[in-house]
């Protein structure tokens, strides 16, 4: 289905949500999700991915400690990237078992210049990273990935305003999100929005 | 410059309740744009029979650009009217498209548009919405027309619409276009000028509606006098789905709340108010009384306002004859004695009041209400952890009072229901809803994060502090925002069990220049807007920011 980036957006928060991050995570996540759509890359299968490893591990065991280590050896891209976008680093830093890595361009892409990017690299591939994310998209589904600050490549300003998202993948992101709906009630149905008068008048 | 009024005492939910229009309202910023650029309008299809069924097309010329109403008519049972989000049919659906539709367009539209939320439209739609008859008003007005003759001031004043729209969705919504779309022209600038050219436009093709039904009816029917055309608006009816919007959005409403707010400031800070203008702030006094006789509600809460009004009004007519504005000071004294005499109500319509006839002062900052929202997004995870308990107390101090434990305190929850997924407000404490809990407690959030706070190094940064405690990622986001927004936080508990969400809702559409507040409970409202607008076609002719005080009646 063609959806505008903020439908995919909140899509992606809800989902998000429903697969237990916290309100603030989801909504970094969904940002994440969006940026990537902006810059021509649809994230809704990665990011289903991510959602179904968060359903097999439980989200605590994929959040990183102060040492970047996890209880489950497989580490949040989510996490990783709200915590470097909350204090940029300053030194390479290597993180074990990253999920979906392409999920941290976007946070990585937020904190580059026009001057100064990040490299970004893994077992058999390397990304340059500049604030319209990397020349070529070629990330593994799963990686140890180093990260260290690089030169800027190259502007790609081209911009995209809709996303095409399969719709199989739609349907299942939001299952997750159907996740954060209250079952309805009759008395939420009379109460909760406040109407029940005639409309007739 | 006189300060601004401090947030502690504008953001308060029963302030923030008793909000009027005012000249940077977002109905008056169009129209003051589509006179200063003489927009022109057109009509290039009106297709519909007797039953109010077909098509109709209206289009507004910018001098750079195109856009054009769609407007589908419906033949709609009675027993399907209803106001709800729930409701699947209605008598009129439409969507502002941007430029010319072509047919192919206009078919597209017309297979999606009158399902509403289960159609979709493109990136060329900029709004998708409906709206429904009252029922009473527009059989009368019909007959009356088709009769021959006019239809009864008294009724149509009492309900001041023919039709009121039961949603409005922009922004990216069921396809339509993102706002980051058109955010940058010009006429886009301002908030909800894309929503509010669509309802402007929406009344017009009512007016015109109405009046064609009427011809189709009979021979000698009758067109409005042009009077009671201009007093007639168009409705909306309002629940709790708009509520969480003013919580979403710390930054948007910061900049409308300080717009006006500065305006004010701008008017107090006049050392010597200038007869000319005190003359047309007399006048518009006048003509508030005419806006309080016409404010109908049955709701005994907006009675109550609307008496107390009444009587502000009356002190207020007292106290310029003693007082002349025209001393030196004289806005900001009035101001002062408002804050004393007045009621709140009261209070905040004087504000609306002292900034009509000082257009050249203040109408510029209604350029200054947007917000780059995806700029403040960032949270700057290097400030310490002391220092993120002072932005605490300053934002949210005011909460650290509230038993948070009380069930009072604590009675309400926000949620969404799985039904059409509609925000909803529940008794946490009756209802299975806790675990489905929105973040639209902000003060609550705040007071967690601090308690959590408490225990983590002074020196510690935020950053270090949010990796271990991302349930508070949120409110650690709005904390920043709000730390430099002054008018970014509600300071009230929104989940307290004598919250009424109708004063998120009142605040909010203030601002649109929505007019006639009258509460169906205590989360839905229905209101006026564009009442005794000029339409298009007069626009050129007239004071396009003369309108939303009426003209005292001559009887």
């Amino acid at each position: 289905m063609n959806l505008s980036l903020g439908e995919f957006q909140a899509t992606a928060a809800k989902a998000l949500r429903g697969a237990g991050y916290s309100w603030g995570m989801s909504a970094e996540g969904a940002n994440v999700c969006r940026s990537l759509a902006a810059m021509g890359i649809d994230p809704s299968r990665n990011l289903l991915r991510l959602l179904a490893v968060v359903d097999d591990l439980g989200i605590a065991g994929l959040r990183p400690d102060h040492a970047w280590a996890t209880t489950s050896g497989r580490i949040c891209p989510l996490s990783i990237g709200a915590a470097l976008s909350d204090e940029p680093p300053t030194t390479t830093l290597t993180f074990e078992g990253v999920v979906e890595p392409i999920l941290l361009i976007p946070s990585l892409a937020t904190l580059a210049s026009d001057e100064r990017g990040f490299d970004m690299r893994w077992e058999g591939g390397s990304l340059q990273i500049g604030v319209d994310g990397p020349e070529v998209w070629a990330v593994p589904p799963a990686a140890d990935v180093i990260i260290e600050a690089g030169p800027a490549p190259e502007h790609s300003p081209d911009r995209a305003t809709r996303i095409d998202v399969p719709n199989d993948t739609l349907e299942l992101l939001n299952a997750f999100a159907h996740r954060t709906y209250a079952p309805a009630t009759e008395a939420s149905r009379q109460a909760g929005a406040g109407a029940g008068t005639n409309d007739n008048d | 410059m006189v300060d601004l009024r401090p947030p502690d005492q504008v953001m308060r939910l029963e302030r923030m309740g008793s909000f009027h229009q005012s000249r940077l309202s977002f109905m008056r910023t169009l129209l003051r744009r589509m006179k200063n650029e003489q927009w022109t309008f057109g009509r290039p299809v009106f297709d519909i029979d007797a039953d109010g069924v077909g098509t109709a097309l209206y289009t507004a010329s910018t001098p750079e650009r195109t856009y054009t109403l769609v407007a589908f008519g419906h033949d709609l049972p009675d027993d399907q009217r209803s106001d709800r989000v729930i409701a699947t049919a209605w008598d009129a659906t439409f969507t502002l498209h941007d430029g010319i539709p072509t047919d192919d367009d206009v078919a597209r539209l017309r297979a999606n548009v009158p399902l509403q939320e289960a159609g979709r439209v493109g990136e060329s739609e900029l709004t998708l919405s409906r709206a429904n008859r009252s029922v009473r008003l527009w059989s009368h007005v019909v007959d009356a027309l088709a009769a021959g003759h006019q239809p009864d001031r008294e009724l149509v004043d009492s309900v001041g619409y023919l039709m009121r729209t039961t949603a409005v969705y922009g922004s990216g919504k069921f396809g339509a276009a993102d706002r980051q779309v058109v955010a940058e022209r010009d006429e886009f600038i301002p908030p909800f000028q894309v929503e509010m050219l669509t309802v402007y436009l929406i009344r017009t093709f009512v007016l015109d509606l109405v009046e064609h039904v009427a011809a189709l009816r009979s021979d000698h029917a009758v067109t409005l006098d042009p009077d009671m055309r201009r007093s007639l608006g168009i409705g909306n009816s309002t629940g709790l789905g708009m509520a969480p919007f003013l919580l979403a959005h710390p930054l948007l409403i910061n900049n409308w709340i300080a717009a006006r707010e500065t305006a004010l400031a701008r008017v107090r800070s006049i050392a010597a108010p200038e007869p000319h203008r005190v003359e047309r702030f007399l006048g518009y006094v006048e003509r508030a009384h005419r806006t309080v006789d016409l404010w109908n509600s049955e709701h005994p809460l907006q009675q109550a306002k609307v008496s107390g009004l009444e009587n502000d009004l009356a002190l207020l007519d007292a106290r310029l004859d003693a007082h002349p504005v025209t001393n030196a000071n004289g806005w900001d004294e009035l101001i002062d004695w408002a804050h004393e005499a007045l009621t709140i109500e009261g209070q905040e319509l004087l504000v609306s009041l002292v900034l009509e006839p000082h257009g050249d002062l203040v109408d510029d900052l209604a350029y200054t209400m947007h917000a780059d929202e995806a700029a403040a997004f960032r949270i700057d995870g290097s400030v310490t952890v002391a220092e993120t308990r002072r932005q605490i107390e300053d934002v949210y101090g005011w909460a650290r009072s509230i038993a948070w434990r009380s069930p009072e305190a604590n009675a309400r929850a926000w949620y969404v229901s799985e039904e059409k997924l509609e925000p909803r407000l529940g008794e946490r404490h009756e209802e299975p809803i806790a675990d489905f809990e929105q973040p639209l407690q902000p003060a609550r959030d705040a007071m967690r994060m601090e308690h959590d706070l408490a225990d983590a190094d002074a020196d510690a940064s935020l950053g270090s502090f949010l990796r271990m405690h991302p349930e508070h990622r949120h409110i650690a986001r709005r904390l920043q925002v709000a730390a430099a927004a002054p008018y970014a936080e509600i300071r009230d508990n929104t989940i307290d069990a004598a919250m009424l969400p109708i004063d998120l809702l009142r605040a909010k559409l203030s601002f649109f220049g929505a007019t006639h507040f009258d509460p169906r409970s205590d989360r839905w409202v229905r209101i006026n807007m564009f009442r005794g607008a000029p339409f298009p076609a007069e626009l050129a002719d007239c004071d396009a920011d003369d309108w939303t005080y009426p003209t005292v009646a001559v009887s």
